[in-house]
């Protein structure tokens, strides 16, 4: 266990109790490490899209196109093709110059009509078409009651949820307004489940701070105890 | 006061002195309570008990630094099963963090079982462009990656000479703290009939179970809670089940503090009333 890492872990648990004074309230010290944070975060992020994306893809295969073009008399097509996605993302940074920012329309333009292109159908096949299939299931499997019950919930639960969504007739009467009341409990309960597990997300970030005091930053305090003559 | 009053008006401080309380308790004094095994979490490990060996199997890191202590147990826990199967992982991510996470992971996990890199497992490292990028990676690998995340060519890479599309996967785990999850839905499960499964954070496991319900999604480990579940069908305890007693408190903690609450209000509303 070098010094390095002692003082790497020392940094975090000054920042993890930091970050944790803001229970007690606003401080300059909470926001210290809230803005070294985001500083930190944006910088390591830079760092790996240049590493990653620019010089690999948009440098890298420039560079391969120019040399196939200038010392080998070959016109690599597919290498400079990137040369026009730089082109639009230079088009793209235009946004922070008002008298051009038009210009960051095109390539924005491009990249929905991409996205759209590339993701419509895979939506349409995978969350509409195959969900769809998935809900129209037998609602009378005598053999199998454990099945159709959770079948019938199944199918009470996915109309009634329509009929609640559904506001072009207003939601009254016992068949529309009944529907939409039950409507509106599947939704709850719903809503229920994904705040539980909303509570586990957060109490495990929690449990993890803490482990790393126990686990990580506690064995370093005892070695330091040691090396003054404190045991 | 009374003592309802008492709680309708505690400071939150005190609150979150509780929970703290609630944590570090079984931290330090552990209930040693093993979970039992959910459906969606025995799905996976039986699948890959059923894969023959030497499989070719995709695992990808697509979850940030902040989301380690959720999402990292689940990522040791498969990659141990995968690797002590003697399949062959080679792993990629859709966020920039996921190339230092599955380095440390695939190396910490390969030297305990003694693989070797290259010829066991690769990896290859972060591409940007999400569902763009699997669908490269679907339909050519070395050109995806013509290099893996030490700067190796790929095809230098053992492991790498039976591995060049969809076609050579044979099952694929996603541990993500995104929408990674369902965009591998999409374009390996659908478009490609891979098998998918996955490891989420807990705040997006409610939107996956309709998927595990339609099929499209072989398998899902929820959160920590998952990870643990599956450290004790690998029979290797690691930090899903370490956090699990804290958890399993500090849940009964919130759970008992939402029902007193409760409790209380609607008796000093009645006392309201009746003034």
């Amino acid at each position: 266990m070098g010094i390095g890492y002692i003082i790497g872990i020392w940094l975090a648990g000054f920042l993890t109790i930091a970050i944790f004074t803001f229970l007690y309230k606003d401080n300059p010290v909470y926001k210290f490490a809230e803005h070294l944070y985001v500083g930190v975060s944006a910088g390591y992020i830079m760092a790996i899209d240049y590493n990653n994306i620019l010089k690999p893809n948009l440098f890298g295969n420039i560079a391969i196109a120019y040399d196939s073009t200038v010392n080998k008399g070959v016109f690599d097509l597919a290498a400079w093709s990137y040369l026009f996605a730089g082109v639009l993302g230079v088009m793209l940074i235009l946004r922070v110059i008002p008298k051009v920012s038009w210009v960051s329309r095109w390539p924005l333009a491009f990249m929905v009509g991409l996205g759209a292109g590339l993701n419509i159908p895979v939506t349409m096949d995978a969350t509409i078409l195959a969900q769809l299939n998935s809900t129209l299931c037998s609602v009378w499997l005598p053999n199998d009651p454990g099945t159709m019950v959770f079948n019938i919930l199944l199918l009470i639960g996915v109309c009634t949820g329509l009929i609640y969504f559904y506001f072009s007739i207003e939601h009254k009467g016992i068949f529309i307004g009944g529907a939409s009341r039950v409507g509106i409990a599947v939704l709850m309960i719903s809503f229920g489940a994904a705040f539980g597990y909303t509570v586990m997300a957060r109490i495990s970030l929690l449990v993890g701070r803490f482990l790393f005091f126990r686990d990580e930053w506690w064995p370093t305090l005892d070695i330091i105890m040691k090396s003054i003559g404190i045991s | 006061m009374s003592f309802f009053e008492k709680i309708n008006k505690l400071d939150k401080r005190i609150i979150f002195l509780i929970l703290a309380l609630a944590v570090i308790i079984p931290l330090i004094f552990p209930l040693k309570v093993l979970p039992s095994i959910s459906k969606p979490v025995r799905s996976v490990y039986d699948f890959i008990e059923k894969l023959s060996e030497g499989s070719n199997c995709v695992l990808c890191f697509d979850y940030y630094a902040t989301t380690t202590v959720e999402c990292e147990p689940a990522a040791r826990a498969v990659a141990r099963h995968l690797l002590s199967r003697n399949m062959k992982i080679v792993t990629y991510s859709l966020i920039p963090d996921g190339t230092t996470m599955s380095m440390r992971v695939m190396k910490e996990v390969g030297d305990d079982l003694g693989k070797t890199y290259g010829v066991d497992y690769a990896v290859l490292g972060y591409k940007t462009g999400t569902m763009i990028a699997i669908k490269s990676f679907d339909e050519d690998v070395y050109s995806t990656f013509p290099n893996d995340a030490y700067g190796k060519p790929v095809e230098e890479l053992p492991i790498m000479k039976n591995f060049r599309n969809a076609r050579d996967v044979a099952f694929l785990f996603t541990v993500a703290d995104n929408a990674s999850i369902n965009y591998h839905i999409m374009m390996d499960f659908s478009e490609k009939h891979i098998p998918v499964a996955g490891s989420c954070t807990a705040v997006s496991a409610p939107e996956l179970y309709p998927y595990l319900n339609s099929g499209q999604l072989l398998g899902l480990l929820g959160g920590l809670r998952g990870a643990a579940e599956y450290e004790v069908l690998i029979n290797h305890p690691g930090i899903g089940i370490k956090c699990m007693d804290a958890q399993s408190i500090a849940h009964f903690t919130i759970a008992f503090l939402i029902l007193i609450s409760n409790v209380a209000y609607f008796m000093t509303f009645r006392k309201g009333k009746k003034k």
